[in-house]
């Protein structure tokens, strides 16, 4: 049980890494980045062959990554928002789905289709706790990601970088005519979205595997999360982060916590498989958008959508 | 004679629409400029090509004795132009001090000297330090923009409607900073509906009408010059 709340926990910290970079980028240019799961894949090849190479744990590796996917970020930018920044929406939208396919593609090209196996946080194995035995990676997880947060909290909140970068979301032309180089910071603002997205990959690398083609289903939980948390509010794409990790953890649990359950009404374990739950969180999904369109925490103060 | 801030014949265009023309006008360093016109008349347009957010269709434009019709807004702005917007356009989710914060470009001891001087020029700023933008009232948010341009340390400010929707009070409490601001050396252009209020605490005036000046001179004069009431009633 104490097994099944830590993995919750470790992969709705994962995806807010994930929901974090995608509203950043969202609130900075007001565009959808749909190459974001795109991120995940690079990111988690990345990290899976310099652990193979090196030998090294993910921790260590990290730094690595997270250079690497600034690079690639800032290269989205320059490739799918710069030169269509000035055009509606709809635009970026388009031209992220088309770098999405060329990440993807160059993936595939690189490392070849196989399934890859990316190196552990720490280690493989587990700790006892008490009566409990917990998975390392799952608490690495866990604690890595908190310390992204909070490193990314801490950038926005308390350096001029940071403060500039939020006021660029706010209200980018008086931001230019305040001396702030808007292109540069909206730049950065990708830059650090690949960056997050691709420590989210160096994790799933591990937890699960990666292969090229699973951009799309990381993109697609990301959108979830920040429409379900509010479009546009980083606490709200955290929420929503964990509410998309509860329904993969926790609804397939439940034949397994409710014995009683699945003696008394023998479909009770159908209704509730892996499978089945992912049509749960999308019927979640739509009563959250149908009695709160605007997300658990859309009253922040927003107006781009 | 070497000007801050001159426009010669300049002109905007809004697509087919032309929103001022032929706008020759000087401002000397440290000196407080009063542009006055109707709602339309295209203050806001040519404060804002000033500042680089709308380009040119005309003219020129030289701040300092540069042409600066190519160099970018943000450049502008670090060249020495401050810009407190119409409707003032604080960020909201920043606290006062990082609206500050955010538009210095000086070192950080310099920054804290700065803001220390904003919060002793407008003494409510500072009791409202840590409160977000979107929370002030229309008269914090207005002291709050003003402060957040002089930030650059500029050489000119461009004021656009500071007393809009301001109570006469808090409307005195900005706009008789005007002349103390120029006096530190800053030129000032301040756009103003508020006609009786901007010949006050400027020394010149332009009077503006459907995108053209109507009339220039020492504020002193235009006061008791029954033809620029005329044309604000004409205006529209």
């Amino acid at each position: 049980m104490l097994q099944l709340l830590v993995n919750t926990f470790a992969l709705g910290a994962a995806y807010s890494l994930l929901a974090i970079g995608f509203v950043l980028v969202l609130n900075a240019t007001g565009a959808v980045n749909l190459a974001h799961g795109s991120f995940v894949v690079v990111g988690g090849f990345l990290s899976a062959s310099l652990g193979t190479m090196l030998k090294l744990p993910g921790a260590v590796v990290l730094p690595v990554v997270l250079a690497g996917m600034m690079l690639v970020g800032g290269a989205l930018a320059l490739i799918a928002y710069y030169p269509l920044r000035n055009r509606s929406a709809v635009s970026v939208f388009i031209s992220t789905i088309s770098m999405s396919a060329i990440l993807e593609t160059s993936t595939l090209l690189v490392f070849g289709p196989a399934p890859r196996v990316g190196p552990p946080v720490l280690t493989a194995g587990s700790v006892e706790l008490g009566l409990a035995t917990l998975n390392v990676q799952s608490l690495a997880t866990i604690v890595l990601a908190i310390a992204i947060v909070g490193a990314q909290y801490f950038v926005l909140s308390r350096t001029v970088l940071g403060k500039r970068l939020r006021a660029v979301a706010e209200d980018r032309e008086m931001a230019r005519a305040l001396g702030m180089n808007v292109n540069a910071m909206i730049f950065v603002t990708f830059g650090i979205a690949a960056a997050l997205a691709g420590a989210a990959g160096l994790m799933f690398a591990n937890t699960f595997y990666i292969t090229p083609g699973d951009g799309e289903g990381y993109m697609i939980k990301t959108y979830v999360a920040a429409t379900m948390g509010g479009w546009g509010s980083l606490r709200g794409a955290i929420a929503g982060a964990f509410l998309v990790a509860a329904f993969e953890v926790l609804v397939p649990s439940l034949p397994l916590m409710l014995p009683a359950m699945v003696d008394a009404l023998p479909s009770f374990q159908a209704a509730f498989s892996p499978t089945a739950s992912t049509i749960w969180l999308y019927l979640a999904f739509l009563v959250v958008l149908f009695f709160r369109p605007q997300g658990l925490f859309g009253e922040a103060v927003q107006q781009r959508a | 004679m070497k000007y801050i801030l001159e426009t010669r014949n300049l002109g905007v265009r809004y697509g087919e629409i032309t929103a001022v023309t032929g706008l020759t006008i000087r401002v000397e360093a440290g000196e407080a400029v009063a542009l006055v016109g109707a709602n339309g008349a295209g203050k806001s347009t040519l404060i804002k090509s000033i500042i680089g957010l709308l380009r040119l269709s005309q003219g020129e434009l030289l701040f300092d004795g540069q042409d600066v019709r190519a160099v970018a807004a943000h450049l502008r702005a670090r060249l020495g132009i401050g810009y407190s917007p119409e409707g003032r356009r604080v960020f909201p989710g920043l606290s006062v001090r990082e609206n500050l914060e955010i538009a210095s470009f000086a070192g950080a001891p310099e920054t804290r000297r700065l803001i220390a001087r904003m919060y002793e020029f407008f003494p409510a700023l500072a009791q409202k330090e840590s409160a977000l933008g979107w929370t002030l009232s229309g008269g914090q948010q207005q002291m709050l923009a003003v402060c957040r341009a002089l930030m650059s340390q500029p050489r000119l400010l461009l004021l656009d409607e500071p007393s809009l929707g301001l109570s006469p009070k808090l409307t005195d409490e900005v706009l008789w900073r005007i002349p103390d601001i120029a006096k530190a050396g800053t030129a000032v252009i301040l756009a103003e509906q508020n006609l009786t209020k901007a010949l006050e605490v400027t020394s010149r005036a332009y009077v503006m009408r459907v995108g053209s000046i109507v009339l220039e001179g020492p504020s002193s004069e235009l006061r008791s010059n029954p033809s620029v009431r005329n044309s604000f009633l004409g205006g529209l």
